[in-house]
C-alpha cells in the first residue's frame, strides 16, 4: 500500500468564539505574519513527510476561506519539487472548470519537469462553493471539466502546435513549453466521491480519489461504479488507481489521539467549514452542479453528517483514523479490507491540531505504523 | 442567401455546381457523402462567393470517362477555377472580389484529399487552403477503418439530426461511397501526395473533430507537420461531419482564417473604443 500525506493548509489564527459567520469569510482580520509562519510550518512538514515514509505529498485548491490557504496549489508544488527527491508531488488538485486549462497544463508540466517526473496531476471539479469565487456557473461544471481535461491532455501530448475551438475554451494556437517529463503524460486523478464522478473517473482513465471519506458503503459503491465504468471503456484499474482518504491523528495513546482529534474536528466544523456549508447549500439547491439526484443527495447528506457525527461514530464508520499506532494499524487494515484500495491519504492537519502533534504523529507513523501496513 | 444551381461544360464533361453569395471567391470540395449546402457554406456566402461543385459520379451525376483518380479530380477543379471562377471575378460578377485570379479552397474529408492535390497542381489558382478532416493520409499503424455502414453512420456525426436537408436514399449513399472507393483506388493513404505535402506553400487551416471516428487525428497531425505554413485546430464535440456537429464553430474559424490569414490567431474581440 502507498501512503499520501495531504495538507489542507488551514489558517488557524481564528478563535472558535470569533469565527465569522456568513459567506464569504471576511478577510480583514488576516494576520500575514501568521500566514507566513503557517506556510513555513506546513511546507516543512510536507517535506518531512518524505523522511517519514510517505509515498505522495500534496494539497489542493480552495478559495476565499481559512479552510485552506492554497488558492494555487502549484505554488506549494514548486516548493516541494526541489525540497524532496522521491515522493510524488500530488496536486489533488487544481479545480479545472474554474481555471484556464492551458495554464494548468503549463504549470503541471513545469512541476513534472522540476521534480524529474514525480507529478500526480489532479483534475478536480471542486466543491460547489468554489464556483462562486471565480464567478463560474456551477451548472456548467461537468461540461467544463470534460472539455478542459481533453484540452490539457492535448496540450501535453500533441506533437505540433494546435488550436482548440470548444464550447467553453477557445485557443487559436497552443504550444506549451516545457512539455511534461513523464510520457505520454503524467498520471492524473479525478475525485470520485459520488456516482457521477466515479463513472467519469473510469471513463477518462483516471485514478479515482475520495480525499475525505464520508462513509464506507458509499465508498464501496463509488469503487464499484468506477471499476465498471473503466471496464466499459476498455481498461482495468489496479488498487493503485484508488485513493481513499480521511482525517488522521496518530498519538502515543488512544486517549491523547481522541482528545486532539475531537478539538481539531470541532475547529474544523465550527470555524473552517461553517460558512462554507451555507454557500455550498446555495449552489447545490439552486444549480445543476450535480446532474443526478443520487449524487446531489449524497453530497447534501455528507455535508450535514460531517458536523453531526460523534468521534466514536466516525471511528466506527471507518471515516477517520484516530488512535495509538497499534489502533491505527488495525483501523487501516479494517478499512483496506473493506475497500481494497492501494493509496491511503492522510489529512493530518485536522482543524487546529497543533503542528507539533502532527509532526509527532508523522514519526509514529514512520516507526510504528508503516512497517505493519506497507505490505497490504 | 439564395443558392443557384448551374452546370458548366469542361473538357471532360459537364460539371454541376451550386453558387451563392458575393465577395472573394471560395471553392468548396465536398466529402464522400456528397454535396450538401450546409450552415457553414451559407454563413460564408454572407461575405464570399461560394462555389460548390458536385464531383462527377456523386449524387447520381454522370461520371467523366477521363477523370479516374483523385489527381484527375484535382485537375478538373483547376479547370473549373479557370473556366468559371476567375472569369466571373474578371467580369465583375463579383464586384467585391475585384480582379481575383485565385480563390480560397475548402475541402472536407474526401474533398480535402482532392483539395491538397489541387493546391499542389495549381498553386497559381489557390489563395488559402482549409482542410477539414481530410482523408488520404491514414497512418500506417491506424486501426482498421469502419466498414459496416450502420457503424460508420454512427461514427460520422454526434448530432446527425443537425444535418441539412433530408437524409439521402440508401442507394445514393452507397453509390457515393463506391465513387469514393473508385477515385481513391480503394486506399486511404496516398503515398505520393504525402511525400509531396512539403511543396504546398499556401497558408493552410486544418480542422479536425475531437470525436472523429472516421479519420484519425494522426492524419491531420501529419498534415500539420508536413505543410510548413499550416495551423491545426481541434473542434470540440464534433465527429467527422464537422459542419453538421458544430457549424457555428467551423464557420467562425473558417471566416476568421479566410479574412485574417495568420492573424486569425489573435482575439480581435474588444470592448475598447475605436482609437
Amino acid at each position: 500500500m502507498k501512503f499520501s500525506y495531504f495538507h489542507l493548509m488551514p489558517y488557524t489564527g481564528l478563535d472558535i468564539g470569533d469565527a465569522p459567520q456568513g459567506w464569504p469569510f471576511p478577510n480583514a482580520g488576516i494576520d500575514p505574519a501568521i500566514a507566513r509562519d503557517l506556510y513555513r510550518t506546513y511546507v516543512d512538514a510536507m517535506v518531512h513527510a518524505e523522511q517519514c515514509g510517505f509515498d505522495w505529498v500534496g494539497c489542493n485548491e480552495h478559495h476565499f476561506s481559512p479552510y485552506g490557504m492554497m488558492a494555487n496549489p502549484n505554488i506549494i508544488g514548486g516548493a516541494l519539487a526541489y525540497s524532496t527527491s522521491r515522493v510524488k508531488i500530488a496536486m489533488i488538485g487544481n479545480i479545472v472548470p474554474i481555471n484556464n486549462p492551458v495554464r494548468i497544463a503549463e504549470e503541471y508540466a513545469m512541476l513534472d519537469c522540476m521534480s524529474g517526473g514525480r507529478l500526480m496531476a489532479g483534475f478536480m471539479r471542486g466543491i460547489p462553493h468554489e464556483y462562486i469565487a471565480y464567478n463560474i456557473a456551477p451548472s456548467e461544471s461537468w461540461e467544463r471539466q470534460k472539455e478542459a481535461i481533453e484540452l490539457i491532455k492535448k496540450a501535453w501530448t500533441e506533437p505540433e502546435p494546435f488550436g482548440w475551438e470548444g464550447k467553453y475554451f477557445q485557443f487559436r494556437q497552443v504550444s506549451i513549453w516545457p512539455k511534461p517529463f513523464q510520457k505520454p503524460h503524467p498520471p492524473f486523478l479525478v475525485s470520485a466521491s459520488n456516482p457521477e464522478s466515479a463513472r467519469f473517473a473510469g471513463e477518462v482513465g483516471a485514478t479515482m480519489g475520495m480525499v475525505l471519506l464520508s462513509d464506507l458503503p458509499g465508498a464501496r459503491d463509488s469503487i464499484r461504479i468506477y471499476r465498471e465504468s473503466a471496464l466499459q471503456h476498455g481498461w482495468e484499474p489496479t488498487p493503485d488507481n484508488i485513493l481513499i482518504g480521511m482525517h488522521t491523528v496518530i498519538a502515543d495513546t488512544d486517549e491523547e489521539a481522541r482528545r486532539w482529534m475531537a478539538s481539531g474536528r470541532d475547529y474544523f466544523n465550527k470555524v473552517l467549514l461553517g460558512p462554507q456549508r451555507e454557500a455550498m447549500g446555495m449552489v447545490i439547491r439552486g444549480t445543476r452542479y450535480f446532474q443526478d439526484e443520487l449524487s446531489r443527495d449524497r453530497w447534501h447528506n455528507r455535508l450535514q453528517s460531517r458536523g453531526e457525527a460523534s468521534l466514536d461514530e466516525a471511528i466506527d464508520r471507518g471515516t477517520i483514523l484516530c488512535g495509538s499506532p497499534r489502533t491505527v494499524v488495525e483501523q487501516i487494515r479494517r478499512i483496506h479490507g473493506e475497500l481494497g484500495h492501494g493509496v491511503f491519504n492522510f489529512t493530518v492537519k485536522v482543524g487546529n491540531v497543533p503542528d507539533a502533534v502532527v509532526r509527532h504523529g508523522m514519526e509514529l507513523f514512520r516507526d510504528e505504523v508503516l512497517p505493519h501496513v506497507r505490505d497490504l | 442567401m439564395h443558392a443557384e444551381q448551374h452546370t458548366v461544360a469542361l473538357s471532360s464533361g459537364e460539371l454541376a455546381y451550386t453558387v451563392a453569395g458575393a465577395g472573394a471567391p471560395v471553392l468548396y470540395l465536398h466529402p464522400d457523402a456528397g454535396m450538401r449546402w450546409n450552415k457553414v457554406l451559407g454563413g460564408l456566402a454572407a461575405s464570399h462567393r461560394v462555389y460548390a461543385p458536385i464531383a462527377p459520379g456523386f449524387d447520381t451525376r454522370p461520371r467523366h470517362a477521363r477523370v479516374q483518380t483523385i489527381k484527375d479530380l484535382a485537375a478538373l477543379h483547376g479547370e473549373f477555377i479557370d473556366t468559371v471562377i476567375v472569369p466571373a471575378a474578371a467580369a465583375n460578377v463579383n464586384p467585391d472580389a475585384g480582379q481575383a485570379r485565385t480563390c480560397d479552397l475548402i475541402g472536407h474529408s474526401f474533398g480535402g484529399w482532392v483539395a491538397a492535390w489541387l493546391a499542389l497542381l495549381r498553386p497559381d489558382r489557390i489563395g488559402q487552403l482549409v482542410l477539414g478532416a481530410a482523408s488520404g493520409f491514414r497512418p500506417l499503424d491506424a486501426a482498421s477503418p469502419i466498414t459496416d455502414p450502420a457503424a460508420r453512420s454512427r461514427a460520422m456525426a454526434l448530432y446527425p439530426h443537425q444535418a441539412p436537408g433530408d437524409a439521402d436514399p440508401v442507394a445514393v449513399v452507397a453509390a457515393n461511397r463506391e465513387m469514393f472507393m473508385a477515385y481513391s483506388g480503394r486506399r486511404l493513404r496516398d503515398e505520393e501526395l504525402i511525400t509531396r505535402l512539403g511543396e504546398i506553400d499556401r497558408l493552410t487551416l486544418i480542422l479536425h473533430g475531437t470525436a472523429d471516428g472516421i479519420v484519425p487525428q494522426a492524419s491531420s497531425q501529419l498534415l500539420r507537420a508536413r505543410i510548413r505554413r499550416s495551423f491545426l485546430v481541434y473542434v470540440w464535440d464534433a465527429a467527422h461531419a464537422l459542419a453538421t456537429d458544430q457549424p457555428e464553430r467551423v464557420l467562425a474559424l473558417t471566416e476568421s482564417f479566410l479574412e485574417r490569414s495568420e492573424s486569425f490567431v489573435v482575439n480581435w474581440a474588444s470592448a475598447a473604443p475605436t482609437p
